[in-house]
């Protein structure tokens, strides 16, 4: 189901966070655009530019206002988040390789503009708090080292755009639901990592990244059925919240081929 | 996706799975680098993990995967035997 209810003119017309007149891509080397601390450790994953996640409608509306950026529409795959064993939303994710080149910042998408804030949203849209926004920026953290991106101590002005931002983006139950799907993975990958890897999170930090690349790539570090289970609670709350139904059709009900048509008990 | 014959060699079986996962009807050349020439991004690789493991009846440690065991099919299918007959 694609998002029909966000007003994507409206998001793109916050500030991002990573303002033009910010610089601080000079003190990070554009580590956003580049995670080259953390991709210099990596043999699959790409060693160049950041994987990035499209929303739902917001392809379209990039398609639409300018295009892609540069080199992205090659890369373009999309990705089917279950919210049951019978639905997905879908999401579609780029390479891009532009390294904070890109030409038309005001077109960035939009986990561009957000980065580095992450906000934990309940099912009913509202922002409960703050997360840092990438799986490296959490796993920085249980490694207790600094990320970095150095706008991760922003000003209460930024906040206040950024929970401003959210407040628009979240009346859609698609982008509740896509949102609180990406925190319950990270949540759930780093829960399966303490928990059955816990040797791990002592290894200097470039064995950690090359270690946690492999478990990531073979499966290790999710359970798909308990991972399943959780994003099909989180999608019940939202639908008990905006109406069933607000995430996309329902499944058609099984009919049971035991009784006839017209058959009285 | 549609059932993938077990009784062919690994080869094709790896071949028929990668055409479902990329949505190709063409051939894909046993010897083509995937990886090199972007064919297969991250992804794709744990897919394949999964299908390899699931297939061939293999467990796969996750320390021992290489770019070069995921670099074609020819190369999957030869990693698959070489775990089969340890």
């Amino acid at each position: 189901m694609e998002s029909t209810s966000t007003d994507w003119e409206r998001i793109y017309a916050f500030p991002a966070l990573s303002r033009t007149d910010s610089e601080c891509w000079e003190r990070c080397s554009s580590y956003c655009c580049n995670p080259r601390r953390v991709t210099q450790n990596f043999c699959f994953f790409p060693r160049k530019g950041s994987e990035l996640l499209i929303l739902p409608g917001e392809l379209e509306y990039l398609r639409r206002v300018q295009g892609m950026q540069q080199g992205c529409e090659e890369s373009l795959r999309e990705l089917r988040v279950p919210i049951s064993s019978a639905r997905t939303i879908s999401v579609y994710r780029v390479t891009c390789t532009l390294e904070g080149r890109c030409s038309a910042r005001e077109f960035r998408p939009l986990i561009c503009r957000m980065y580095p804030l992450f906000p934990i949203v309940a099912p009913d849209g509202r922002v409960t708090g703050l997360a840092p926004f990438s799986l490296f920026d959490a796993l920085f953290s249980m490694l207790k080292v600094d990320s970095p991106c150095v706008l991760c101590q922003v000003s209460l002005i930024e906040v206040d755009n950024f929970l401003s931002l959210c407040a628009e983006l979240f009346k859609d139950p698609v982008n509740v639901f896509l949102v609180m799907a990406a925190h319950q993975y990270k949540t759930h990958m780093i829960d399966r990592l303490i928990t059955h890897y816990p040797e791990l999170s002592k290894e200097p930090e470039s064995t950690f990244f090359s270690k946690w690349e492999k478990l990531f790539l073979t499966g290790k570090l999710t359970d798909q059925s308990a991972l399943l289970r959780e994003l099909a609670s989180i999608a019940d709350r939202i639908e008990v919240t905006f109406g069933a139904g607000s995430l996309g059709p329902l499944p058609e009900p099984r009919i049971d081929s035991t009784h006839s048509p017209g058959t009285c008990e | 996706m549609t059932a993938i014959d077990n009784t062919q060699l690994p080869e094709s079986q790896i071949e028929e799975f990668l055409k479902q996962l990329l949505g190709r009807s063409d051939r894909v050349n046993w010897d083509h680098q995937l990886l090199d020439e972007g064919l297969i991004v991250s992804m794709e690789i744990l897919s394949l993990v999964t299908f390899l493991e699931e297939r061939f009846q293999i467990a796969i440690d996750p320390f021992e995967i290489s770019p070069d065991s995921f670099s074609s099919i020819r190369a999957m299918a030869e990693f698959v035997r070489s775990k089969r007959q340890s």
